[in-house]
């Protein structure tokens, strides 16, 4: 399993950022949430906003930094998402005033239709300690969608 | 994968308490993405754990006729640095529940150290047509019942 909770960053900005998570029926967690009942788990939209919120602080600092979430103040669910949906996900920087601190506000939509609103906080870290800093810069351009050139137009490995 | 978020009940009151545990080993598949140079729990795993914890409480407490779906939290922390290797505790409680809805806390410890809490939480109940049906499912979990 990869722990991927989020397929597009459509958009970087120093005050927000939005992507979306698709839901597919092959999903492993569906099988037990719930039996016959398919529904995207509340606990992973969370994941989705804290895995946006780690990409934005990425992106915005060269590459250097990551987001881990540490305190939910609300997450509110106005209904269930699942399988064939695309949920799309908006983030907006709440400032701190601590440089070490980060806190956003997210809602969650299908359609245009909202389904959660979710309040975090957290801590930034150093992104060399978690991960290799290139393989996430090529990660974060699959995640934007940067397609690949072939080699016969200029592609380079 | 199975999304099961916790392992054993240690102790169970009906309709007001339960504390279960929950292991988190190096072999766990989030932990490979979650980093990789660093493994650490991730935070939504420490609640989704609360959240079926007390799931299961509300679960037993109205013979499978319901099935308790989150609908609301406040008040959440979960450590950003805890890392795999731990047998956890998780204690969850309910403030009332009945057929519509159940409203709860729960706080999950590592040796006394307090590494995530909900302070407020509802879950909306929804029909279960074939309440044996979904007892069975989760006898994966029959000897806690």
């Amino acid at each position: 399993m990869r722990y991927l909770l989020l397929d597009r960053i459509e958009e970087v900005a120093p005050d927000r950022a939005r992507g979306w998570k698709t839901v597919a029926m092959s999903e492993d967690f569906l099988e037990w949430h719930f039996p016959e009942r398919p529904i995207l788990p509340g606990s992973l939209v969370l994941e989705a906003f804290a895995q946006l919120a780690g990409w934005h602080e990425a992106l915005t600092s060269g590459f250097s930094r990551w987001f881990l979430v540490e305190r939910v103040a609300s997450a509110r669910y106005f209904g269930f998402s699942g399988p064939g949906d695309r949920v799309d996900l908006a983030l907006e920087v709440v400032p701190t005033g601590d440089p070490a601190r980060r806190a956003y506000r997210g809602e969650a939509s299908v359609g245009g239709e909202r389904r959660a609103a979710v309040e975090l906080e957290g801590t930034v870290v150093a992104l060399d300690d978690l991960d290799d800093r290139a393989r996430v810069e090529r990660l974060s351009q699959a995640l934007r969608g940067v397609r690949m050139t072939p080699a016969s137009r200029g592609g380079r490995p | 994968m199975r999304f099961l978020l916790f392992d054993r009940v240690l102790h169970f009151e009906e309709g007001r308490r339960i504390v279960a545990s929950k292991a988190f080993s190096m072999q766990d598949e989030a932990l490979r993405g979650h980093f990789p140079r660093s493994p650490l729990v991730p935070g939504a795993l420490l609640v989704e754990a609360m959240l079926q914890t007390l799931g299961w409480l509300i679960l037993r407490t109205h013979g499978f006729k319901v099935l308790p779906l989150f609908s609301m939290m406040e008040d959440a922390t979960v450590a950003s640095d805890l890392a795999p290797g731990v047998l956890l505790e998780v204690e969850g409680e309910l403030d009332s529940t009945h057929g519509k809805g159940s409203m709860g806390r729960a706080v999950v410890r590592h040796e006394g150290r307090v590494v995530a809490s909900i302070g407020r939480v509802l879950f909306g109940h929804y029909p279960v047509p074939d309440p044996e049906a979904l007892r069975r499912t989760f006898s994966v979990y029959g000897r806690l019942a």
